[in-house]
């Protein structure tokens, strides 16, 4: 389960994150929309502990910055950064040693990277890589850990069809095994009919949240929803 | 820490098992690592060494030497940071389970192989120090080790600086000032105990030489381990050694206790950090930092085709506010002026063939690199020569403005003519020229990384097979003519010559380079 409280991220005088509070509860994928420069990546490095920031996030009740909070999140970087040097498999062997992970992580391993078309290309070195490359390997970086909690930013972009029906069947599967997933975007389309919950962020503030039973009683569209909200008082 | 160890070694063997790949780049390598090894046994062989100096001078050199390095990397981990890191560590090894003090353990490992680089620039040096000073062969290895301490040490407490700085803007500014002043200070003492001595050098040694510098943390300590060198080891060479490595375990001790949570400054830092690995605009000057302030300027573009990425320069120049007239002119100022007063009988020849020297172990490319790293100059629909020629014109103007000034108050010192002072200041810019194109060749051949990784030995290279012949032939007509006139103006033609070869073979830079 992930807990936002009151998270307030200010760069110098941006304040890029206005006191916002929200959970993702285990089994849920919720989704962060919002237009760019709304503060969605900085809330998903708050939680992934790499800003400084005013309130509490807490990991499956553990504080975000603890090492045992870590071990149970998985973090999708917005521009995934691998090792120039180090091949794909190496990547992941580097997960498996950092995260202490249990015996047959090999397997794991090994089916990732067959689902995400990466198994003739686990010799190559991160710089070789190309872009949509690089993101499946931060994936299976980021799911190789089995995490309780999975923050993506924008995890789509640059991943080819077949990547993407994949991540989209194993968001689910996570769903199912009670992870809770939290997933940026700005492209509405491309997490129709996967949310439970939507948190529409705009200048730092949530405009609107909804779940998706409160959506479909009323039949509203996410679409309509997301411009109505986003243009508001423009 | 198992498992960064793993990183490490994993990405050692796997550079290794690439470069092997490459013929042209592995030859590179090992040749560059016999010139190494080479200057290794130089230094150590070598016993011939000469006592004009006394243990005051060198121990004020290397503190003046010691005192400069802190002032530039403090001043830029003010304002940048100083990251350890990579963004793959950000976002790999940050959010992982690794406890956040053994990540510093390992970003600071990672920090040795660059210290490993400037520890053979630093060797590079010896046989000019033995010149004048009695350094014996176990000598050389506590300069190294005092050296190396010192590198170490700094980077820690730019980043405890840096931390305590970066969250608000106005700790900076006062840092800032601090910095400034203290340098200031140092510098003042020895202005004024020139004057009161009358005499430059021991002027300047009687500043720096004090009780109160040799016992100051760090600069001081290190100074003394170094000055070991000559003076020979005796028991509190020890205690200085110790009281070295002590500062450095307490240092980090007191990083990780001021700042459990430095990862965010490390994110931003990286940041800037990736920004410039990436453009490999390391060290040079017109880099915008991430603290940079950016004015809003009105500008027209009036020119077109490849003259607009010049015209684009200048525009970035005036909106960053950084002038011609920078750190590197002041410098230069004050350089001609002590190397008038320190030797009585040189002449403007002796200037030139010094600054020179310091110009080719500086080598300030900035700008072009990072236009070689967007795409626009690859697109631009003009021809690859001048191409290359306004990427590089930014430069070259300045190396000549810099070389203008150098010789303007060089030619007033030792009363030259205005003709000669301007030749020379061609000359110097011309040394620019070829270094620049030099250095765009070595990209061309061996790709950005490994010519930045190989840059000693190609200078080296640069220097033995392009600008000595036309320092004989200089030297010849000096002899031959007496006039320093001809003499400088043969050795421009001929780098204006070599310049221009240089820049017809480089410019397919644009037809083969790879962006990137
Ligand atoms: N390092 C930084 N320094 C200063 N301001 C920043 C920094 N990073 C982000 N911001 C500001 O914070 C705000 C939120 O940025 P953020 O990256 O979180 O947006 P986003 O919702 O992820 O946008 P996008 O869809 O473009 O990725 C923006 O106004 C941005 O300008
Ligand atoms: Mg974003």
């Amino acid at each position: 389960m992930l807990e936002v409280t009151t998270l307030t991220k200010k760069y110098g005088n941006v304040l890029a994150v206005d006191s916002i509070s929200f959970t993702v509860n285990p089994g849920e994928i919720g989704v962060l929309l919002g237009p760019n420069g709304a503060g969605k990546s900085t809330t998903i490095k708050s939680i992934a502990g790499l800003l400084r920031f005013k309130g509490t996030i807490s990991i499956c009740n553990l504080d975000n910055k603890s090492i045992d909070a870590k071990k149970i999140f998985g973090y999708v970087p917005e521009t995934p950064a691998l090792y120039d040097a180090l091949t794909v498999y190496e990547h992941l062997v580097f997960i498996a040693k950092a995260y202490n992970l249990d015996e047959g992580w090999q397997e794991e391993v090994d089916r990732l990277l067959s689902i995400f078309d990466l198994t003739d290309k686990q010799d190559k070195v991160g710089k070789d890589l190309s872009k949509g490359m690089c993101q499946k390997v931060s994936l299976c970086c980021a799911l190789l850990i089995n995490p309780k909690v999975i923050m993506l930013d924008e995890p789509m972009i640059g991943l080819d069809p077949k990547a993407i029906k994949e991540l989209k069947k194993i968001l689910i599967q996570l769903k199912e095994q009670g992870c809770a997933v939290l997933i940026s975007t700005h492209i509405i389309d491309s997490i129709e009919g996967l949310w439970d919950k939507v948190l529409i962020l705009h200048k730092g503030k949530f405009a609107a949240v909804r779940t998706r039973s409160e959506v479909d009683k009323n039949n509203e569209s996410i679409e309509q929803l997301f411009f109505k909200v986003t243009e508001e008082g423009e | 820490m198992q498992s960064l160890l793993y990183i490490i070694k994993r990405t050692l063997v796997n550079t290794i098992k690439k470069i092997v790949k490459r013929p042209l780049v592995l030859i590179g390598y090992i040749l560059g690592i016999l010139f190494i090894v080479f200057i290794l046994i130089l230094s150590f062989l070598d016993s011939s060494s000469n006592s004009y100096g006394s243990y005051d001078l060198f121990f004020s050199l290397i503190v003046t030497a010691l005192f400069i390095y802190a002032y530039f990397t403090l001043k830029k981990g003010i304002d940048n940071g100083s990251s350890f890191f990579r963004l793959a560590d950000v976002n790999i090894a940050f959010t992982s389970p690794i406890k956040s003090n053994n990540i510093l353990v390992y970003g600071f490992l990672k920090q040795l192989t660059q210290i490993l680089f400037f520890s053979v620039l630093a060797l590079m040096q010896v046989p000019n120090l033995r010149r004048f000073f009695s350094i014996s062969q176990s000598g050389v290895l506590i300069i190294l080790i005092g050296f190396i301490l010192y590198m170490l040490t700094l980077p820690i407490i730019s980043m405890i600086i840096y931390s305590y700085t970066s969250k608000k803007l106005k700790r900076r500014k006062v840092a800032k000032v601090i910095l400034n002043l203290l340098f200031l200070a140092v510098l003042i003492n020895v202005v004024f105990s020139i004057i009161r001595e009358q005499t430059l050098l021991e002027g300047f040694t009687m500043a720096m030489s004090t009780k109160f510098i040799s016992y100051l943390p760090i600069i001081g300590w290190n100074g003394q381990i170094i000055a070991y060198a000559i003076s020979g080891i005796t028991p509190s060479f020890y205690v200085f050694l110790g009281l070295s490595i002590g500062s450095i375990f307490l240092l980090i001790i007191w990083l990780y206790r001021m700042e459990k949570d430095y990862y965010e400054d490390a994110l931003v830092s990286t940041e800037f950090k990736e920004s410039v690995i990436s453009s490999k605009a390391k060290n040079g000057f017109f880099v915008i930092g991430s603290t940079t302030k950016i004015k809003s300027v009105s500008f027209n573009f009036t020119k077109s085709g490849a003259a607009t990425i010049f015209q684009r320069s200048f525009l970035e120049l005036r909106k960053t506010g950084m002038l011609f007239f920078d750190k590197v002119s002041i410098m230069i100022i004050v350089f001609v002026i002590v190397v008038r007063v320190a030797f009585y009988e040189g002449t403007i020849l002796f200037v030139l063939l010094i600054s020179v020297y310091i110009l080719l172990l500086s080598s300030v490319n900035g700008r072009f690199t990072q236009e070689l790293s967007k795409h626009y100059i690859y697109l631009i629909p003009a021809h690859n020569t001048t191409k290359l020629i306004a990427v590089t014109a930014m430069a070259n103007l300045k190396n000549l403005f810099d070389g203008l000034i150098l010789f303007i108050v060089a030619g007033f010192l030792y009363k030259e003519s205005i003709p000669l002072v301007i030749l020379c200041g061609l000359t110097y810019a011309s040394f620019g020229a070829i270094y620049l194109y030099g250095e765009v060749l070595a990209r061309k051949l061996f790709g950005a990384v490994h010519a930045n990784a190989l840059k000693v030995f190609l200078k080296l290279l640069l220097t033995i097979f392009i600008l000595t012949p036309g320092i004989i032939l200089a030297i010849i007509v000096l002899i031959n003519s007496q006039s320093f006139f001809n003499t400088v103006l043969i050795l421009l033609s001929y780098n204006i010559f070599m310049a221009t070869i240089l820049l017809l073979i480089s410019s397919t830079i644009f037809k083969y380079i790879e962006l990137g």
